[in-house]
């Protein structure tokens, strides 16, 4: 039987639909997170300032034979852990793009120790370790503790088993932090189009009330020059003055803006008229 | 090679057993974990929890390795994630899909920048509500063949059943995800 996808005869949108499966394959770091979690491939390496045993003593006074239960007790504390780690974690580029990571540490801790065979030996140095780390190194502590809860405690020893690079670790959380920026460039993106739209339309006093609005919620905008600039064109497209004063102001600012042109233009709009 | 396992690298204690289950495992995981995953997002699993449906599958699987003849390890893994999807299907409640897609409607709201990006995606959201719309047996023959695009002798075997049985099952399935296609178009079609 042909596939659609293969079937030129077949409608469009049924091979559009089959198409858009392409996007299902697991990438590689959703890959190398769950072969961690069930132990395949080696955690993070350990922290060279933190010796695990004095990690492991506090733990192990709570008993050899560690339950089940004490399993979820601890999972739940990780994750307490990991997001007040959160909280204080310094505004370093790695610090607040973990949250997300952050999101996923019940079911990454939770699942394994409440359906089969984590290592139980492996819990001991998961809180104090996450507390040394946050403290030693300031930076990507939360990542470590989500996954700390699945990494057996003889790679956790043993640096000898410790193979994989950390380079995978803070993949995850650029991402995150890209996600929030772009979202936020996004929202300036879409607050200067309209802007542009209300000048283009012949609007240029909604324009100018649009780009106040702008100025009101992105007081530190990435995109305030644009902003500037279309304040200029609008001004000019609404005979006003100030047009040549503030684009003379950016100008002499930022004699390089790539902008230049369209201020020039924008200039040469209100000389005419 | 995406990842690669560092069995080579284990400390020699895990040398000790003789029959390492972790190797099997690890090659377990590395031959099917992405044929397990896709399996698991295309019978209905949010892409969300695909991660954890993984796991979930690998876990049993590995309890059960004793189990899994040779030769036999794909369709083994695939039985345990048509299970999952299909428990993990009942089990996410309606509500939080209602919750996604109110969230999609926030996002009508931009759509501007990443209008490329997002029609792909939007087939791939309709893809879901279509499938959604088949029941699992036939789903499952549906995504294999179209989507998989593995041969029907070897989705009979995967599936344990007749070769029959998956050619009358494959045509039910089309005709229906045609038919459920068509509804979504035109349901699409009415509220532009």
């Amino acid at each position: 039987m042909n596939r659609y996808r293969h079937d030129s005869s077949a409608p469009s949108h049924l091979r559009k639909l089959v198409e858009s499966a392409r996007r299902d394959d697991l990438d590689a770091e959703r890959r190398r997170r769950v072969a961690e979690r069930l132990g395949i491939v080696p955690a993070l390496p350990p922290d060279p300032g933190v010796e695990p045993s004095s990690l492991a003593r506090p733990w192990l006074s709570v008993g050899g034979a560690l339950t089940a239960a004490a399993l979820i007790v601890a999972a739940g504390a990780t994750y307490l852990r990991a997001e007040s780690a959160n909280d204080v974690a310094p505004p370093s580029a790695a610090a607040a793009p973990s949250a997300p990571a952050v999101a996923d540490a019940p079911s990454v801790v939770a699942a394994p120790s409440s359906v089969t065979s984590v290592d139980v030996a492996a819990l001991p140095d998961v809180p104090v370790e996450k507390g040394a780390l946050a403290r030693a190194t300031g930076e990507r502590p939360v990542k470590r503790v989500a996954d700390e809860g699945a990494r057996s405690a003889r790679l956790a020893v043993d640096p000898a088993g410790v193979a994989e690079p950390p380079v995978a670790a803070p993949a995850l959380e650029p991402l995150a932090a890209a996600s929030a920026a772009e979202s936020s460039l996004k929202l300036e993106i879409l607050a200067l189009d309209r802007v542009r739209r209300a000048t283009e339309g012949g609007r240029p006093r909604e324009a100018l009330a649009l780009l106040d609005a702008y100025v009101a919620r992105f007081p530190a905008g990435k995109l305030r020059e644009e902003a500037t600039v279309l304040r200029v064109e609008a001004l000019a497209a609404s005979g006003d003055p100030d047009a040549e004063r503030l684009a003379r102001e950016l100008l002499r600012e930022a004699p390089n803006t790539p902008y230049a042109a369209r201020l020039r233009a924008a200039l040469v709009s209100t000389s005419r008229e | 090679m995406a990842v690669a396992l560092h069995t080579d690298v284990l400390p020699p204690a895990s040398r000790t057993y003789p029959i390492a289950p972790t190797d099997r495992l690890a090659r377990l995981f590395e031959e099917h974990a992405a044929f397990v995953a896709r399996s698991l997002r295309r019978l209905g699993v949010l892409d969300r929890d695909v991660d954890d449906g993984l796991q979930e599958v690998f876990l049993i699987a590995q309890s059960k390795l004793d189990a899994i003849e040779a030769g036999k390890e794909r369709s083994f893994l695939f039985g345990i994630a048509r299970r999952r999807a299909s428990s993990l299907r009942r089990s996410v409640d309606r509500a939080s899909r209602r919750d996604m897609r109110s969230l999609e409607e926030q996002e009508v709201e931009a759509p501007h920048e990443s209008e490329k990006l997002t029609e792909e995606e939007h087939a791939r959201a309709m893809l879901d509500e279509v499938l959604d719309a088949l029941p699992l047996d036939l789903r499952t023959v549906l995504v294999l063949h179209e989507l998989e695009e593995i041969e029907t002798a070897e989705i009979a075997e995967l599936l344990g059943i007749p070769v029959g049985t998956v050619a009358s099952r494959l045509r039910r399935a089309r005709e229906k995800f045609e038919i459920e296609a068509d509804r979504m178009r035109a349901r699409l079609a009415a509220e532009d």
